[in-house]
């Protein structure tokens, strides 16, 4: 009789306790988690992992960089070559100096066909959206460099529409648009000629496309001055102040 | 029955002040489990009432339908399988059949219906 009334009473301790600490537990809703959301989580934290990992090695082979200019002081000579490779790459990234290559030259001139009884004549002209649009399908498709009427698209060139004009890095042009762009040709046209593409859009509009495959294009470089009057360099990468 | 509400109310004042002991990933089998311990207790109440209640019964049916639940649980789980739906059905079925019963018992105890 003792034994049955210690049981009883330990069992309803544990039950009073468990729903308690339970209910405290937990907070809002409890969800089952499916297999499938867990797949999903693991792949994005695997990938987070694998950018962790990269983030770690370029770490790395910075720190070896910076210990050898530390430990090497008389090789100057080294340093200012490693100094002017790394230039040329940054000049090249930034759009300051002129490319070759092979790639495309696109013609984008306003339609010709007679207009429909009542149709907007903005429907076969050239817009500023056109020439956004057909650049990043080029950059989709892997263009390298790009520059329209002899004005490079860097990250600061902006495309407006002006009226019957459109301004690109400050200067105003009209049509035609010559677009060229240094990557893999076929990818390129293909990106902006294929069914579906967005010149053959173009064209079923009634604009003039034209797409021309060119081998050793040449690209002008970025020749407008930039000004920054908010950016600053930070001390050192990643640094905020 | 006394001593079953105080059990009861010792394990919540406990259970308030208590810090966690296991962590939250485990609530989940945790809640199944207590409803396996719910079914014995209900199964229990039914059995004193029919006068056929024996402590060991009560004992390792209540251990046994807990660890199972949460046994369950955890290998549906592991398997991708929500086996946990077993113990929800039995139990949760055999709580409100151990409750009509017991329902029975006391409208016939009382008012002899």
């Amino acid at each position: 009789m003792k034994i049955r009334k210690l049981l009883l009473f330990l069992l309803c301790v544990l039950i009073g306790l468990l729903i308690t600490i339970q209910s405290r537990v937990i907070t809002g809703s409890f969800l089952y988690v499916s297999p499938k959301t867990l797949q999903d989580y693991k792949i994005s934290i695997d990938n987070q992992e694998k950018e962790n990992d990269s983030i770690r090695t370029s770490i790395q082979d910075k720190e070896e960089q910076l210990k050898k200019y530390m430990e090497s002081p008389e090789k100057s000579e080294e340093i200012v070559k490693s100094a002017e490779k790394e230039l040329a790459e940054l000049k090249m990234i930034s759009g300051v100096t002129d490319v070759y290559g092979d790639g495309i030259i696109i013609v984008l001139d306003d339609g010709t066909r007679e207009l429909y009884p009542g149709e907007d004549p903005l429907d076969i002209i050239v817009h500023d959206v056109d020439i956004l649009k057909i650049i990043n399908e080029l950059r989709i498709a892997g263009a390298e460099a790009i520059s329209i009427n002899g004005q490079r698209v860097i990250n600061t060139t902006e495309i407006n529409c002006s009226g019957h004009s459109i301004r690109i890095n400050n200067q105003f042009f009209a049509q035609p648009f010559f677009i060229k762009a240094i990557g893999n040709p076929n990818m390129m046209e293909a990106a902006i000629m294929s069914p579906g593409g967005y010149g053959e859009l173009l064209l079923t509009y009634g604009l003039i496309v034209n797409v021309d495959k060119v081998i050793h294009l040449k690209i002008n470089k970025h020749e407008e001055s930039i000004e920054f009057k908010y950016v600053k360099a930070a001390a050192r990468e990643g640094e905020l102040r | 029955m006394l001593i079953v509400f105080v059990g009861l109310v010792v394990g919540v004042i406990a259970g308030l002040f208590l810090p966690n002991f296991y962590p939250a990933q485990y609530s989940f089998y945790i809640s199944i489990a207590i409803l396996g311990s719910l079914d014995s207790i209900f199964g229990a109440v039914r059995a004193n009432m029919e006068q056929k209640f024996k402590t060991a019964i009560f004992v390792s049916g209540f251990l046994a339908n807990t660890l199972m639940a949460a046994g369950l649980a955890f290998i549906g789980d592991k398997m991708g399988i929500p086996l946990y739906y077993a113990s929800i059905f039995v139990f949760g079925g055999r709580i409100f059949e151990n409750l009509a019963t017991i329902r029975r018992l006391l409208l016939k105890k009382y008012f002899n219906i």
